[in-house]
């Protein structure tokens, strides 16, 4: 019975995240408590999914390339020496789920979890030791009914006010779309339509869930065959069943690049790997990765990482030593 | 040559040309471990590609970077994988990562030691 009892209590925070996932609210996570059912298996996997969606809301910035990607402040505290809260934001208060007066004068850990409880109290030691410190640090908040909000917080701390009180600011800031920016570009586009020239909405055609896919499958494709040529465009388009503009287009709209610049992006970054974890000569590391001159692999790879290849080898030859 | 190294999330041991990397109990990876295990491993390879067996049975929890990490930078010098799971939590783990990850190699999920191994031998043929 009191199993029954513990698990329907974690059933009631499941769809407690659903509703606010369902809300817009992305940043809530499961406490997973150390069972290995299958009910643990769907909290893993609906932590995953907000993570998902979280990220890719954020690089939808990319995706609309009319949005903006504002920083706001979510959370806000201000704690006194000891790490007591003296002040607090609305928000907190309703993303938390406790009421202002609640949240006032209490400990500031006994809305952070287990682990972040610890790694707070180590914290709070070194702001002691210093006048002005900043810091970030992951910690994991609590809400009332339960749910968890990992977050990276940002900790300030600055020398005592005329009064002599120290005071601490924890600040967590979210990434989030500005509604009023968009909006103003929205009613751009229907002016410029007026005026006959719907240049916006012409250029941006619509991807179909098909198109998508095809898009995607190209970006595994890529992926997977790093070290060969990328034919041209109109072919890699056609070998994908969609056309040249669309998968150009599609491409920039789901990844934020070009396709070149992404097999290049890529294509260095597995060149890091193999630079810095074996002993292949560099010449090898420039073939295997579809490079064809070295002189052109070592340029655009001193640009990207700031070092040529062979220096950054001696760099990770000393480090692993 | 080192057969055998370890670190605080996994071991990792090479046996008949076979990578064996076994996650230890209740971790939880996140981008620096992720990087961690991946180095460790490349460092035991000493540049050669290696079959792997990876059993994670221990996972706890993989984060959104992490993710990211092992499906790309985590693939190199890997011909193949066979992932050890249960039937609950690295059973969700790991068809998710599988399914979105998506990592560039052939990779497969296998309850038991043999099928694992049988997959393995097949890739080789390949």
């Amino acid at each position: 019975m009191k199993i029954e009892n513990i698990r329907s209590a974690d059933l009631e925070k499941i769809n407690k995240m659903l509703l606010e996932m369902a809300s817009g609210n992305f940043f809530y996570r499961l406490d997973r408590g150390n069972e290995q059912d299958s009910l643990a298996s769907m909290s893993l996997v609906l932590n995953m999914l907000a993570e998902e969606i979280q990220e890719s809301l954020i690089h939808e910035g990319y995706a609309t390339s009319k949005g903006v990607v504002k920083h706001i402040i979510q959370l806000c505290f201000v704690l006194d020496r000891n790490g007591i809260v003296k002040s607090v934001n609305q928000n907190a208060c309703s993303i938390l789920s406790f009421l202002h007066r609640d949240l006032l004068e209490k400990n500031f850990d006994s809305f952070l979890d287990g682990p972040s409880v610890k790694r707070w109290a180590k914290t709070l030691k070194k702001l002691h030791r210093n006048d002005f410190y900043d810091t970030t640090l992951e910690l994991c908040f609590m809400s009332k009914e339960g749910l968890l909000l990992p977050n990276t917080c940002h900790i300030s701390t600055a020398a005592a006010d005329a009064k002599g009180e120290k005071h601490i600011w924890v600040t967590v800031v979210l990434y989030s779309k500005d509604l009023k920016e968009r909006k103003r570009s929205e009613k751009l586009n229907r002016v410029s339509h007026k005026n006959g020239e719907p240049q916006v909405s012409k250029n941006r055609p619509k991807l179909s869930f098909e198109d998508i896919r095809k898009i995607r499958e190209g970006q595994n494709l890529i992926l997977n065959n790093l070290e060969s040529d990328l034919p041209s465009l109109k072919e890699f388009a056609h070998q994908l069943g969609t056309n040249e503009f669309k998968l150009k287009y599609g491409f920039k709209q789901l990844y934020g690049t070009t396709v070149y610049r992404f097999l290049l992006k890529e294509r260095l970054r597995k060149a890091k790997m193999l630079i810095q974890h074996t002993d292949f000569t560099i010449k090898t590391i420039a073939y295997q990765t579809g490079f064809k001159s070295i002189p052109h692999f070592s340029r655009v790879f001193k640009k990207k990482y700031g070092h040529p290849p062979s220096e950054l080898r001696k760099i990770s030859g000393e480090s692993s030593e | 040559m080192t057969f055998f190294t370890e670190n605080e999330y996994a071991t990792y041991h090479i046996q008949d040309g076979i990578l064996h990397i076994n996650y230890k109990e209740r971790i939880r990876i996140d981008l620096t471990a992720a990087v961690r295990i991946v180095e460790d491993r490349l460092r035991l390879q000493e540049g050669l590609t290696y079959n792997v067996i990876c059993d994670i049975r221990g996972l706890r929890e993989v984060d959104k970077s992490a993710r990211d990490y092992l499906a790309i930078e985590g693939s190199i010098l890997v011909k193949s994988v066979a992932y050890i799971i249960e039937t609950n939590v690295s059973k969700a783990l790991s068809e998710f990562y599988l399914r979105i990850s998506k990592p560039p190699i052939p990779s497969q999920t296998f309850t038991d030691l043999a099928a694992a191994s049988a997959f393995l031998n097949d890739q080789q043929e390949l």
